[in-house]
């Protein structure tokens, strides 16, 4: 059984002190921020005993910025503070959708992007809408910074693109045009505070014509990691949209995943759902586009 | 109806600051110096043989004082019906939550490290994963008498009769799952060596005198050195109802002398506590063209696990309200209680009516819908009225609220807009639909003796204790009891004090249980306070010499209705005290029951409650969730006590039954409890819980203190039907199972062709 009288807690205030700790100790720490997963996971036992480097108290990493044409999200910022952020609201709004559905007020106020990020469950629910807006993730050390697409961090289950000696600092995600719409949908097995069986984030650029000059899909909870749905995306890029044509090609997503059975559902369960859910993202954006007289 | 000063008024609970700024002290927070902790190890296979077990390793481990087995139990068989469960297991494990051994330890880390370095060694057996095959009896046995622990068959009239004259026959079958209480506060509690000697127990439960009997039983211990106190409990739903760390805990301080504290994580809790019994219900429904039923033959099977616990009482409640609340003249029922090594099954709120509710609840509606009938007017014609005879040929003597509940379902808007909302669709893929339920059950503990003492004290300042072993385990017992004494004794209710569930100091009001605490204990508190005006009264007649019959009691006064002349409650308390009457008086109360019937253990009740209840649902036909949007509860009430409490218990039942009906999956494979935690095994959260109206249908039960009757189960048994319901009017998929979990409602509707969005 861990106790916490014999693991060491490093709590530095600055992120200069907390990267020269990681590059002392390396390997030897792991980073806790809000702690809503990994206290768990060391209750568990799932966690290999090492001491603690406590990020929670560096508030310089909890901030969200407009920049030049991205918005940048300072890896400790809760939940709450991006799900109400007027910034991510009105440029990245897929991302405050889910950011208010990733647990309870508690949870929502205690974890942080970064973490659920590094901490890299394949249902989180913040890393669909994160892959679709194009996010880059800055990683820093004492050594110097390193700016990662997000889709090549994720390499595998749970397995990341960061050194040791790396903090996760910064997510840079892109401005949603005028001509962008786009959709987070969840499908979890209570209305609240449930983790997602299939989750997904829709982002599209309209044309002058009524079709999609572009279309971004990605799905969590479906694959070792989040996963891109390109076989949608190229069936829907450029094609007269109606309602036997969105479920055409929102049938094609089974291509793209690989899920599996556990407690939350089976593999067949979650390959429908997935159909079933990317039909109803593409329905409400096509029926926002009708209503709004287009 | 009779008006009352404190009755019947929305007081805040005399418990509630306590409670809410975190002074109130629930088993879990006792602590005291020198205090070991004790944990259990438990079983790794659901069904095995123990060849060995060895504690020499653990004995080593730093910290550790004592390991304690099965050969400590002088007697290691316990159980209310049937004695086969044991403290520590010996010669087999039965389920997954078994406990072979118990640490005591200076920290719960040494205690928790000891455990696992015991070494048990088993020799696993088949494991007994489903009722049918444990019946067959062909394979292994979960106990040596049998796996069938219980069968009876009732019958009534003649159902095959009935059957070839009836106009519509409904049969299906229903299955329901094995329900998790999740109270807040896990199993918990503290002992230690009272100041006179006495191991002393402050833990949960449910009936101090009950755990006390079991403690001594099972470790060969005197009465009176035992003493079992329960404070107040962080929730219980029958969970609390068996046995859980009272015996290890009374163990480690007896053997050790030191006092210890046990508190069992959530994931042991969930898998060692017991659960609702899961049901295989048959049922063969039959009525004529007008709706009314003319027979139901019913099969009931009853997964009770590794032990019976309360499971025989159980069966006997799913028996006698399978046929809800409806006259009907010709039953058949077979049932059985039988034993596997899924969990182990006993008491949760309901008590074997939310399974079998599902079931005739189903089956009315199908009916109704087959003649064209309103399911409400369908009801109507069948249900029980106050003086008619029940299908056990039993005259219904008590209140009687559910003709009244249905009535008044019927004029409610919700009702009255059903067809609208269900033509209503703002989105293609979702359906909405809302449905009725009735629903009935016996409170007391039926045929079964039952009686309960309640003591008052009057103290020199003129306030009263009452002294009850009644247990607070958040329903409000406690203050609702106070606002009766109130009235009864005639004072302001903060000149009464209660002091509860102590068998060092509060006499046996038997256990909290079958919604029949409140009569009990208010019954038991008239005769007691009648007692206590009786003495008020002579000290009032040695003061003045005026003879009792001018006396009445008025506000902390006894008064002269001749002369006027008063005597307040401390003036009679001297005077009492002076005169050696003693300020004290004890009222018994004998809860009026029945006769079993042939076959039964308790059945029939003579008391019953009543609800009904309407759901407005809204089914996503793509993903199969269902969103219960609104809930309208109508409860057969009696006389409520305080309609906030009343209110707060009837909405936290519906939201259990919401529970019941689409969330709470305990998966269960193997043997093997795969959902062991609160974020796998999901109970509702504030965003599943929907609106909801409770409209209390205030009958008055005449034999109830004040009018009042049961009501702490009964909001949870018409929930699952009344959504089942809803969801065939919305989708026209009837649903045969509960829990309704997304996948197997989706599954259905794709079954049945009803998943396109149109």
């Amino acid at each position: 059984m861990t106790r916490l009288h014999d693991i060491e807690v490093y709590s530095p205030k600055t992120l200069e002190e907390a990267l020269e700790i990681l590059r002392r100790e390396g390997d030897r720490v792991k980073v806790i921020a809000g702690g809503t997963d990994l206290i768990i996971q060391m209750k568990d036992g799932i966690m290999p005993r090492k001491n603690l480097l406590n990020i929670y108290s560096i508030d310089e990493l909890r901030y969200i910025r407009m920049g030049n044409d991205s918005i940048r999200i300072g890896a400790l910022t809760s939940f709450t503070d991006i799900a109400s952020s007027a910034l991510i609201r009105n440029y990245a709004r897929i991302l405050a959708d889910a950011a208010n559905t990733i647990g309870s007020i508690q949870i929502m106020n205690k974890a942080s992007i970064g973490g659920n990020l590094v901490n890299a469950s394949p249902a989180a629910d913040s890393i669909p809408p994160l892959y679709v807006l194009d996010a880059v993730l800055v990683l820093r050390s004492v050594e110097g910074v390193r700016e990662v697409p997000i889709q090549s961090f994720y390499r595998g289950y749970k397995k990341l693109d960061i050194r040791s000696d790396e903090l996760l600092t910064e997510v840079r995600v892109r401005r949603m045009a005028e001509d962008e719409d786009g959709i987070f949908l969840k499908h979890g097995l209570r209305l609240g505070d449930a983790i997602s069986v299939v989750n997904a984030a829709l982002l599209v650029k309209w044309d002058g014509d009524d079709r999609f000059k572009d279309v971004k899909i990605a799905l969590g909870a479906v694959a070792p990691t989040v996963v891109r749905a390109r076989s949608c995306e190229e069936a829907l890029t450029g094609k007269e949209l109606n309602d036997s044509t969105i479920w055409d090609a929102a049938s094609k997503v089974v291509n793209d995943i690989s899920p599996i059975d556990d407690v939350r559902g089976t593999a067949e369960y979650r390959r429908e759902m997935s159909v079933n859910l990317l039909y109803i993202g593409l329905w409400e954006i096509i029926n926002k586009r009708n209503q709004a007289g287009w | 109806m009779q008006q009352f000063r404190w009755v019947g008024r929305p007081i805040p609970r005399l418990d509630a600051l306590d409670k809410a700024v975190g002074k109130t002290k629930y088993p879990s927070d006792y602590y005291m110096d020198n205090m070991l902790w004790g944990k259990v190890l438990r079983s790794k296979y659901p069904h095995a043989k123990i060849l060995s077990i060895d504690v020499s390793k653990a004995l080593k481990h730093p910290g550790v004082v004592a390991v304690f087995t099965h050969k400590d139990i002088p007697n290691n068989r316990f159980g209310l019906f049937h004695k086969d469960r044991p403290v520590l297991c010996d010669d087999k494990v039965r389920y997954i939550g078994d406990p072979v051994a118990l640490v005591a330890a200076e920290t719960p880390e040494a205690a928790e490290d000891a455990a696992n370095l015991i070494d048990v060694r088993y020799e696993p057996l088949p494991v007994v994963d489903d009722v049918f095959k444990a019946v067959e009896g062909d394979g292994a046995k979960v106990h040596e008498r049998g796996n069938v622990a219980r069968q009876t068959r009732i019958t009534f009239g003649d159902v095959e009769e009935a059957f070839d004259n009836a106009e519509v026959i409904v049969e299906n079958t229903y299955r329901t799952g094995a329900q998790i209480h999740a109270y807040l506060e896990t199993e918990a509690g503290l002992s230690y060596i009272d100041e006179k000697g006495r191991i002393t127990i402050v833990s949960c439960g449910q009936s101090p005198y009950r755990d006390k009997k079991e403690i001594c039983e099972t470790l060969a211990l005197p009465e009176e050195k035992v003493r079992v106190i329960i404070p107040p409990v962080g929730g219980a739903f029958g969970g609390k109802d068996d046995i859980s760390v009272q015996i290890f805990l009374a163990l480690i301080t007896l053997k050790t002398g030191r006092p210890a504290k046990m508190f069992l994580s959530r994931e042991e809790s969930t898998i060692s506590s017991t659960k609702r019994h899961m049901a295989y219900i048959t049922m063969k429904t039959a009525a004529d063209k007008n709706g009314k039923l003319l027979a139901n033959q019913t099969e009931i099977i009853l997964d009770t696990g590794a032990y019976e616990g309360l499971g025989p009482a159980v069966l006997d409640v799913a028996i006698e309200n399978c046929n809800g609340p409806y006259k009907i003249p010709n039953i058949d029922i077979k049932a059985k209680l039988v034993y596997t090594n899924n969990y182990f099954a006993s008491a949760f709120r309901g008590f074997g009516a939310p399974q079998v509710m599902f079931a005739i609840e189903s089956q009315v509606d199908a009916i109704a819908e087959k003649l064209g009938l309103d399911p409400i007017e369908i009801r109507l014609r069948n249900v029980v009225r106050r003086g008619d005879y029940g299908v056990f040929r039993n005259k219904i003597e008590g209140s009687v609220g559910i003709a009244d509940a249905l009535e008044k379902a019927r004029m409610h808007e919700l009702w009255l807009r059903r067809d609208d909302i269900r033509k209503t669709r703002h989105r293609p893929w979702i359906r909405q639909g809302v449905g009725v339920a009735a629903a009935v059950k016996g409170y007391t503990i039926g045929a079964l003796p039952d009686k309960g003492v309640v003591g008052i004290e009057l103290t020199t300042d003129g306030r009263f204790i009452i002294k009850l072993s009644s247990t607070e385990i958040g329903q409000g017992v406690v203050a609702a009891i106070a606002q009766i004494a109130a009235d009864m004794l005639s004072c302001h209710l903060k000149n009464i004090e209660i002091k509860a569930a102590d068998t060092s100091q509060t006499p046996d009001t038997s256990v909290t249980s079958a919604s029949r605490q409140l009569y009990l204990a208010g019954n038991a508190l008239r005769k007691a306070s009648e007692e206590m005006i009786k003495k008020l009264i002579t000290a009032f007649s040695i003061a003045t010499g005026e003879p009792a019959y001018n006396a009445s009691v008025s506000d902390g006064y006894v008064v002269s209705t001749s002369t006027g002349r008063r005597l307040s409650y401390s003036e009679a308390a001297r005077i009492l005290e002076e005169k050696g009457i003693g300020r004290e008086a004890f009222g018994e109360y004998e809860v009026p029951r029945t006769t079993p019937i042939p076959g039964t253990l308790e059945i029939p009740h003579l008391f019953y409650m009543y609800a009904a209840a309407i759901a407005h649902v809204e089914v996503n036909i793509l993903t199969g969730v269902v969103k219960v949007k609104k809930l309208v509860l109508l409860p057969d009430a009696g006389r409520v006590i305080n309609p906030q409490t009343f209110t707060g218990q009837v909405e936290g039942a519906a939201a259990q039954g919401i529970g019941y009906a689409v969330l709470e999956d305990a998966k269960i494979e193997q043997g093997i409890l795969r959902t062991i935690n609160l974020s796998t095994y999901l109970i509702p959260s504030i965003k599943d819980a929907p609106a909801m109206e409770v409209i209390p249908i205030e009958t008055t039960e005449d034999t109830g203190p004040l009018g009042a009757k049961g009501v702490g189960e009964i909001g949870i048994i018409p929930v699952a039907p009344a959504v089942a319901n809803a969801i065939k009017h919305a989708t026209g998929v009837r649903v045969l199972e509960v829990p309704i979990t997304p996948e197997r409602l989706y599954r259905r509707l794709k079954e049945a062709g009803q998943n396109t969005p149109r």
